[in-house]
């Protein structure tokens, strides 16, 4: 998660919840988070035009149900909720629209990172993102917020709603999966 | 085999790989312009912006107030039909099939022909069983000759 200091947030919930400040305070948590969302979303879906529409609906839902956001959580933590959400409804709508299994999908996330013109060129990074794709949702998930986000186990049970043990299994195992991906392709 | 894995995804830290990113890429000027393009579409909600003061979440008596409320406006009915019931009186006065001091009056033959027989009219019995089909030679019409002599003592009309 963004690295914001409890005050900041703390200030910017509170300018959320006043109606004379909430437009401009709303535009300002899209600056702030909309990059770390973006990264979370497109390392899910592999797609940058995908990846942008979720990341436009994520917005738009949370704008739409602002007075829903108490203030009991971060603001970071409802957003990436939000967004987890819309990127595993995302995918699990394609499954059926294009009559996909799960394996299918992940098979054809990986094809994409291969043929992906918008990725920088360098090998371990295309099968590193490939490793990660292979991955079941629940894992990548887990693997993307501490590998690439070095999100913190505590921050992570808070958006995901599983306990810190559970997740660090999770990560365990998906370090193994991703061990015996590039062991196979050697 | 642990080993291996960690020193993967060592590498790959190494490599700068292990950064939000992880090596993708995005239109130019994508994060700069998606804020002001994202303002631009959502739509304004006059109800959230305007100095309304936010609505409180309801309590528990607010909750089941209109039930208590339903429950006594029931009760105080019930209570007034009862009251109307007593003050009328009905509320004491039993069947009179069910009262013994009533029975036991309309059985007795003394009730019958003090309130009952002694309120017709002879004249009345008479036109009823001429109805029902029997000859006046069949009638013993000594039986109401009471009745006959009041009658023509006081009509002088008919001749004797």
């Amino acid at each position: 998660m963004s690295a914001r200091t409890p005050t900041e947030d703390a200030e910017l919930t509170a300018r959320l919840r006043s109606p004379s400040t909430v437009r401009t305070a709303f535009d300002e948590a899209m600056r702030i988070y909309s990059e770390p969302l973006y990264w979370q979303i497109r390392r899910l879906v592999q797609s940058h035009a995908d990846a942008d529409d979720i990341l436009q609906n994520t917005f738009m839902k949370a704008w739409m149900s602002i007075e829903n956001f108490r203030g009991d959580a971060k603001l970071g933590t409802w957003l990436y909720k939000i967004a987890i959400n819309e990127s595993l409804t995302f995918l699990e709508r394609e499954r059926k629209r294009k009559h996909l299994s799960i394996d299918d999908q992940e098979a054809q996330l990986t094809a994409h990172i291969a043929a992906d013109r918008d990725f920088d060129g360098d090998e371990l990074a295309r099968k590193l993102q490939e490793a990660v794709a292979s991955l079941p949702e629940k894992q990548r998930i887990v693997f993307n917020m501490k590998y690439f986000d070095d999100m913190k186990y505590e921050d992570m049970s808070e958006i995901l709603g599983t306990s810190v043990g559970a997740l660090k299994a999770s990560y365990h195992l998906a370090t193994k999966k991703i061990e015996q991906f590039f062991e196979d392709e050697d | 085999m642990a080993n291996k894995s960690e020193n993967i995804l060592d590498k790959a830290r190494a490599a700068g790989l292990a950064r939000p990113d992880g090596g993708m890429r995005v239109p130019d000027g994508y994060f700069e312009s998606f804020a002001g393009r994202m303002s631009a579409i959502l739509p304004d909600r006059p109800e959230l912006e305007s100095e309304v003061e936010p609505q409180r979440p309801r309590t528990f008596w607010a909750a089941v107030r209109p039930y208590i409320y339903m429950a006594a406006m029931f009760a105080g009915v019930w209570c007034m039909l009862q009251m109307f019931h007593t003050l009328s009186g009905k509320a004491d006065l039993a069947p009179m099939d069910s009262n013994p001091v009533l029975a036991q009056g309309l059985l007795a033959d003394d009730f019958l022909y003090d309130y009952v027989a002694a309120d017709v009219s002879a004249l009345d019995i008479y036109d009823d069983m001429m109805d029902e089909g029997f000859m006046p030679d069949d009638i013993d019409m000594a039986v109401f000759s009471d009745d006959f002599t009041a009658e023509t003592e006081t009509d002088q009309i008919l001749p004797q």
